[in-house]
């Protein structure tokens, strides 16, 4: 992904520039390069002074993130408050829809439990695993909309139809002291799957009810975790083939002593 | 049709609301009761699916609890719920977990040598009842707008009709005593014409004083959501501080605390100067008062007739020339409010909450927003008129209905009318003078009394609390509440799930059942009874609220007591079975069983409920329906109608033909509604040199109330974990305090250290600090003011004078 970065300094300068001066261009070029690379990762990070703490109680935990070599950027530590732009033209692991998926029992039992991580209990929403400075649900859609893909990190698409308060449902996570003294012995519903087929091969029906879960892709499309993704992406008519698990209304109410 | 000029605007009025009603009955066919996408829920091995109302505030959103195993393990939005519609909060979709926080109370504990001691329920029954006996009428019970209708109704039963007692207050009275009196006081009876359907009609909203995003996220956006759907709505907010509902708002206007009452005057003033007055509504329908007799006598709850050229004349003075100089708004602003009100075409829908309720002026408030409404027409369309939200899930069901406040009893009757006492009387079968005609101590006034000594007129001996936290909702809680630790001979009872404050000071500690471990009915917001059946045990020794209460009645009986014997001598919870037989629900292990308690108090309290035509539904209804919203009358053919909006005819069955509004209950009985002048008041205590700022103080999203429950969520407490102060940015640079120092906070009363937040989930204008009250580590509720509006006794939690000063270590 870094290598699409326009190179700063210029190739076509040796041309123009007279032949007593070209022994300093390697200088001249490397100087470039560096105030570039200089520039750009201080252009991408938050305006430094003052630094903008929202949270109280929350402390940073391990170092201040140090400068790293352009080559380290991917994995460095502070891409996770990299401006939503740039992450947009990152966008490069998304993979070909005729693309080979590989799925393993392994890589599906790793995605789903990735998947409950933050989830109280199925059907629960997902607990916002990330810091949030914008409340407003365009900000959320920047990258939940379509999902992102960004090296190992996913951004799910959004897996209902958009409702304008997102906060009001997801909320963020801050690893407070407090909050070790919260014993709780809530046991949540574990997954409701793995559906069912009627003979090996066949398509399997779908385990989990569809209510806020209306679109598929969310978590089995293409920008999803790679163990429970459609092998089939190019089709597109999910419930042609795969049905809710037959079942029973359970309305009116049961149980009810 | 040549009809007199009054009676066809009339009949086009009526025409035009039965249209309404129709449009209504329309979309109700179109989109319910099955929503879209079906109704199913997860199949799962072994979970079964039930409903409930959630148990948190007073929106009654429905959720389906899944129970496996004798333990809930799930929660879905209803999405049969009319109110919610499958959506839910993140305090919602939580609800299950409150059940097992690890230090849930399970065995009743008795203070003894200042140390709790578990003892039996037998041994607790009776410490009750002997500390009854020995001085009954300085026994007090402090409940709840978290108690169910059954709950409720047998503690006013037990103590109104059992001990001639009326020392019978509920935490409701911090929370919306306000909005009863203001209802009360404008169209003679309690609680709102309207419901929530008017967020879906209304072309603009206002938000007085609420912070409807994050105190009430459902309704919000069922409203904000239309804008995805394309609909050209407008959201005003008018508010002390921006929230996350100013966000979403298209105009924030951000005014002095207090001058509220300033605004909407204002309002009503430029809807006169523009001519604008409803003329026809508000000669046909309305009258008009003004609180006293000359400007300088005391204000009055019930004050003087005037007539409109008098009113006229009141609200001259509140120009928006004037008003923008006190109340911070621009003049643009208020005439930006002012065209609002003027232009007919247009719904408005105002929705208030603790803004406009917690406030000294709390009464006036109330009587203007329903003022303004009326004179300018916006009243009656479905989307077009006033209403009010509460913050307990049961604070109408139990509190307002049923009447568990010192002066009421149910069906909106009152102790201090002799032919309302009469018939309560008569109706629960008592002799002649049983119920006590001097109304009891409101909540204030009985914890002064509690944390009073004996000697010096404190003649509340015991108090029983039950489903609230007094020790961190009480306003000066240092004089409210810490003071009964240095008075030994007062001896506190409280009914809880969890260790909170108020069992810091408890004397007994009673463990009880909550929520899906019991049957249940809650009354939300917009008059809508909810039912649901126990699905899951309690643990270990808890037990029902309920249960307690009808114990210790009966150990009252079989100690000889005769205030809990009927007429004919049975015992006040005197029920039978099917073949006749007593069951004896005092011993616990019949109190489920044979028979349904709850049903049985709950069909032995609906027939009060028809005396101001608030018939609830039968039981039998509630079981089937995602609650009922009253009047619910039986039709012709045996099936039963709810009421969306009262007083109006063709859509409310009560109004008499050919009237098209009735306010069939006014205070004049001259079926009027009353419009209110109410003047702008001061405050009891405003920033001065030594306590420079405004002290504001509220709830968040994540946790509900003092969060004993939500605080035991690990994903609501990590989401909010701890209390804070938020400070404007310049006040807290200008005192050298960043973001995330610690900061102490100080008023009259007291002292609290905070971490500041600066520019984080609300912003405070200069000069204003807000804290929530969640944190039981940092009781903020020790520093606030517990003066209170003279007719609703309603404190102000949302204003007082305060200093903050860095803390250095």
């Amino acid at each position: 992904m870094e290598a699409n970065h326009p190179a700063p300094g210029g190739h076509h300068a040796d041309r123009l520039i007279p032949a007593g001066l070209r022994r300093f261009i390697p200088i001249l070029a490397t100087t470039g390069m560096a105030l570039g690379v200089v520039g750009f990762v201080t252009g991408i990070r938050e305006p430094l002074p003052p630094p903008k703490q929202s949270r109280p109680a929350q402390t940073p935990e391990g170092p201040a993130h140090s400068a790293v070599d352009y080559a380290d950027v991917p994995a460095a530590p502070w891409k996770r408050d990299v401006p939503r732009s740039l992450l947009e033209s990152l966008n490069s692991s998304r993979p070909g829809i005729f693309d080979l998926v590989i799925r393993t029992d392994e890589m599906k039992q790793a995605a789903l439990a990735d998947r409950a991580k933050n989830r109280a209990f199925d059907g629960a929403p997902p607990t916002i695993p990330h810091r949030v400075d914008s409340s407003s649900a365009v900000a959320c859609l920047a990258c939940h909309g379509q999902g992102l893909n960004v090296g190992q990190r996913i951004a799910t698409k959004i897996c209902h139809p958009p409702f304008s308060n997102c906060l009001q449902c997801h909320v963020e996570q801050a690893a407070g002291k407090d909050v070790s003294v919260v014993d709780n012995l809530f046991a949540g519903l574990a997954r409701s799957g793995p559906g069912e087929r009627s003979s090996p091969g066949a398509p399997p029906t779908i385990p989990h009810h569809l209510f806020m879960r209306e679109d598929c892709l969310s978590c089995h499309g293409w920008v999803a975790r790679p163990g429970i993704r459609t092998t089939h992406p190019w089709l597109s008519a999910c419930t042609q083939c795969h049905v809710a698990a037959a079942g029973e209304n359970t309305f009116p109410p049961s149980g009810a002593p | 049709m040549n009809l007199p000029e009054p009676d066809r605007r009339d009949f086009l009025r009526t025409t035009a609301l039965s249209a309404a009603a129709s449009a209504l009955a329309a979309r109700v066919a179109a989109h319910g009761p099955t929503p879209p996408g079906g109704t199913e829920l997860p199949i799962v091995p072994g979970v079964t699916w039930d409903k409930a109302p959630c148990r948190f505030c007073g929106t009654g959103c429905h959720v389906q609890v899944g129970v496996a195993h004798g333990k809930v393990v799930a929660v879905s939005g209803d999405r049969q719920a009319e109110v919610n519609k499958g959506l839910l909060c993140v305090k919602g979709y939580h609800v299950g977990h409150i059940l097992y926080g690890k230090d849930r109370l399970t065995t009743p504990l008795l203070r003894r040598d200042g140390k709790l001691v578990p003892i039996t329920w037998d041994e607790a029954i009776d410490v009750i009842a002997q500390r009854i006996l020995a001085a009954p009428d300085k026994f007090a019970f402090y409940g709840s707008g978290q108690w169910t209708v059954a709950e409720g109704y047998a503690a006013n039963k037990f103590i109104k009709a059992g001990l001639s007692n009326n020392h019978i207050d509920p935490n409701a009275r911090l929370c919306m005593a306000s909005a009863v009196v203001g209802y009360i006081s404008t169209y003679g009876v309690d609680e709102p014409y309207n419901c929530y359907d008017d967020l879906d009609y209304c072309d603009v909203l206002i938000l007085w004083g609420n912070n409807f995003a994050e105190m009430h996220p459902v309704l919000f956006s069922r409203f904000i959501d239309r804008k995805l759907r394309g609909d050209a709505i407008t959201l005003i907010d008018i508010a002390t501080r921006w929230t996350r509902s100013s966000e979403r708002a298209d105009h924030v206007m951000i005014f002095q605390p207090h001058t509220d009452l300033a605004i909407a005057n204002c309002i009503a003033y430029q809807v006169i100067e523009a001519g604008a007055v409803a003329r026809e509504f508000v000669e046909r329908h309305c009258v008009f008062r003004k609180p006293w007799k000359k400007p300088d006598d005391p204000q009055t709850l019930l004050g003087e007739p005037c007539s409109f050229d008098e009113y006229k004349q009141l609200i001259s003075t509140y120009t928006p020339e004037a008003v923008a100089q006190m109340s911070g708004l621009s003049v643009e602003q208020l005439r930006l409010l002012g065209r609002l009100f003027i232009d007919r075409s247009k719904k408005i829908c105002s929705v208030w909450c603790m803004g406009v309720n917690q406030h000294t002026q709390g009464t006036a408030m109330n009587n203007l927003l329903h003022a303004i409404h009326l004179l300018s027409g916006h009243w009656g369309r479905p989307g077009d008129g006033p209403q009010s939200l509460t913050g307990q899930p049961s604070a109408c069901g139990t509190v307002r209905e049923v009447g568990t406040l010192a002066h009421a009893l149910p069906g909106d009757l009152r102790v201090d009318n002799p032919e309302h006492a009469e018939l309560a009387e008569k109706m629960w079968n008592l002799p002649a003078g049983r119920i006590n005609r001097k109304p009891g101590y409101h909540t204030v006034l009985m914890w002064e009394k509690f944390c009073t000594p004996s000697e010096q007129g404190g003649d509340i001996q015991t108090l029983w609390v039950q489903v609230t936290n007094p020790g961190q909702s009480l306003p000066n809680a240092n004089k409210l509440f810490e003071a009964k630790q240095r008075l030994p001979e007062k001896f506190l009872i409280v009914s809880d799930v969890y260790p909170t404050t108020t069992t810091r000071l408890a004397d007994l500690i009673l463990p009880s059942a909550m929520w899906v471990e019991k049957n249940g009915i809650f009354g939300n917001s917009e008059r809508r009874t909810q039912q649901w059946f126990r699905m899951v045990n309690p643990p270990g020794e808890a037990r029902d609220d309920c249960w307690q209460i009808i114990a210790v009645a009966r150990r009252l009986y079989d100690l000889g007591y005769p205030g809990m014997k009927d007429k004919d001598g049975k015992f006040l919870f005197h029920m039978t079975d099917d073949h006749g037989k007593e069951v004896e629900i005092w011993k616990w292990d019949q109190y489920y069983g044979r028979i349904n308690v709850d049903e049985r108090l709950y069909e032995e309290y609906r027939p009060f409920t028809k005396i101001k035509h608030k018939d609830v539904a039968p039981y039998s209804e509630l079981v089937k329906s995602r609650g009922l919203r009253w009047p619910v009358v039986q039709q012709p053919d045996g099936s039963w109608k709810e009421t969306r909006y009262r007083f109006i005819e063709g859509l409310d069955p009560y109004v008499s033909s050919g009237k098209g509004v009735q306010f069939y209950h006014s205070v004049g009985k001259d079926d009027r509604a009353v419009i209110w002048f109410r003047p702008y008041v001061p405050p009891p205590e405003i920033p001065d040199a030594e306590y420079p700022f405004w002290l504001d103080t509220g709830r968040v999203l994540e946790h509900w109330h003092t969060a004993t429950m939500t605080g035991r969520v690990a994903v609501l407490k990590r989401a909010m974990p701890s209390g804070y102060i938020e400070m404007n940015s310049e006040d807290a640079a200008e005192l050298g305090i960043r973001n995330g120092e610690l900061v102490r906070v100080q008023t009259r009363r007291g002292a609290l250290e905070l971490p500041a937040w600066i520019d984080g989930r609300g912003r405070c204008p200069r000069g204003h600090l807000f804290v929530p009250f969640f944190d039981e580590n940092r009781l903020i509720n020790r520093l606030t003011l517990d003066a209170h509006c003279p007719f609703s006794k309603e404190p102000d939690y949302k204003k007082c004078a305060a200093k903050v000063v860095k803390v250095t270590a």
